[in-house]
């Protein structure tokens, strides 16, 4: 599946729209960025309250295919900057994390 | 320049998490029999008991430098220290503007207990104050710096340090000094950080019993608030040299 069919599914708003071509093999749901480092698989879906900048640095550095920050929330001024600059996709979504993550799932990501 | 012995992140029992042994008489007696000489009573996001250590400190000659450990919006601790009292409560005031007032349940997350230099118990803070802020790092930082205070991101190397809570730190938000927990964890944090930082080990007490011997000197021409903030911002030739 492509990040296109996960802007699809979600119905959320497009906040970045970057390369919408890219594979999105996994999920991950999680916060904490030291975590997702470590442990967030390339080609993931990440769900995150998080919205501070490095958000898009740790994207990119893990080889997320796109984030999807939810609860409502917005990323701080400079983020759509830094996710236009790696091409990464952004959604704005008013669903929790744990809805999101469902939704993924139910689209058959593990 | 002198070297004087630190101990620049200490709570109160103001802060949920501390012990309420943690005054301001058993604080100082335990800070001058390690030696310490400059000390910093940082509780999570307020300040109301800092004028109390302040009057006890300067009984041992013991120099307080006004500070608070803030919670950002993304849950990193930055301690924040402040040339004077007047200013120190200035940010409080505004920090607390832009904190969710939750009531504290002292049941539940711990008493946070205002106290006077007599280390009598006064009053209660009603919020609780292990919340994060609705102000970011940036945001924070900038309300700092705007008045003339130093941020030193806490413990670098645990929970809701700066690595841990934003995963690296890029070059347009470094820092001249980070907290570590422990010493020994120096060398690897220094590798995930850009530029040629210093550090500082603090006690982080929570109870009396962590309060111990000192991990740094502060490098001084003279032993005022003013002067340990210059080391903090690793500037005019004063530092910090970890032991």
């Amino acid at each position: 599946m492509t990040v296109h069919d996960v802007i699809e599914v979600l119905g959320a708003d497009i906040a970045v729209e970057g390369d919408t071509t890219r594979l999105v093999t996994s999920g991950y749901t999680c916060d904490l960025l030291s975590e997702v480092i470590a442990k967030a698989a390339p080609g993931s879906a990440w769900a995150t309250i998080q919205t501070h900048a490095n958000v898009i640095a740790v994207a990119a550095m893990v080889g997320i295919s796109i984030v999807i920050v939810c609860e409502g929330r917005t990323c701080e001024a400079d983020v759509a900057e830094h996710a236009a600059k790696e091409h990464l996709t952004i959604l704005y979504s008013k669903d929790s994390a744990y809805v999101v993550s469902g939704k993924l799932y139910v689209l058959g990501l593990r | 320049m002198l070297e004087v012995p630190g101990d620049l992140h200490l709570h109160s029992c103001l802060s949920p998490c501390a012990d309420i042994t943690m005054l301001p008489g058993e604080v100082t007696e335990r800070l001058a029999t390690r030696g310490i000489r400059v000390a910093s009573v940082t509780d999570h996001n307020a300040a109301c008991n800092v004028l109390a250590f302040q009057r006890a400190f300067q009984r041992s000659n013991i120099l307080l430098v006004p500070g608070m450990e803030a919670t950002t919006a993304e849950e990193v601790h930055l301690l924040c220290y402040f040339e004077t009292m007047d200013v120190l409560w200035k940010f409080s005031r505004r920090l607390l503007t832009s904190y969710p007032r939750i009531a504290n349940d002292p049941e539940r997350f711990g008493y946070q207990l205002v106290c006077n230099e007599r280390d009598e118990f006064v009053g209660q803070f009603p919020f609780l104050l292990s919340m994060a802020s609705l102000l970011s790092l940036e945001e924070l930082r900038g309300l700092v710096e705007q008045l003339d205070g130093v941020v030193v991101p806490s413990h670098l190397d645990r929970r809701y340090g700066l690595l841990y809570q934003l995963g690296l730190v890029t070059s347009d938000m470094e820092f001249p000094t980070y907290e570590i927990a422990h010493k020994g964890n120096v060398g690897r944090i220094a590798s995930q950080l850009p530029g040629h930082p210093q550090f500082v080990s603090n006690s982080d007490a929570h109870n009396l019993d962590s309060i111990g011997p000192p991990r740094y000197f502060l490098e001084v021409e003279e032993l005022t608030v003013h002067e340990v903030l210059l080391a903090l911002r690793h500037e005019n030739g004063r530092g910090v040299k970890l032991l």
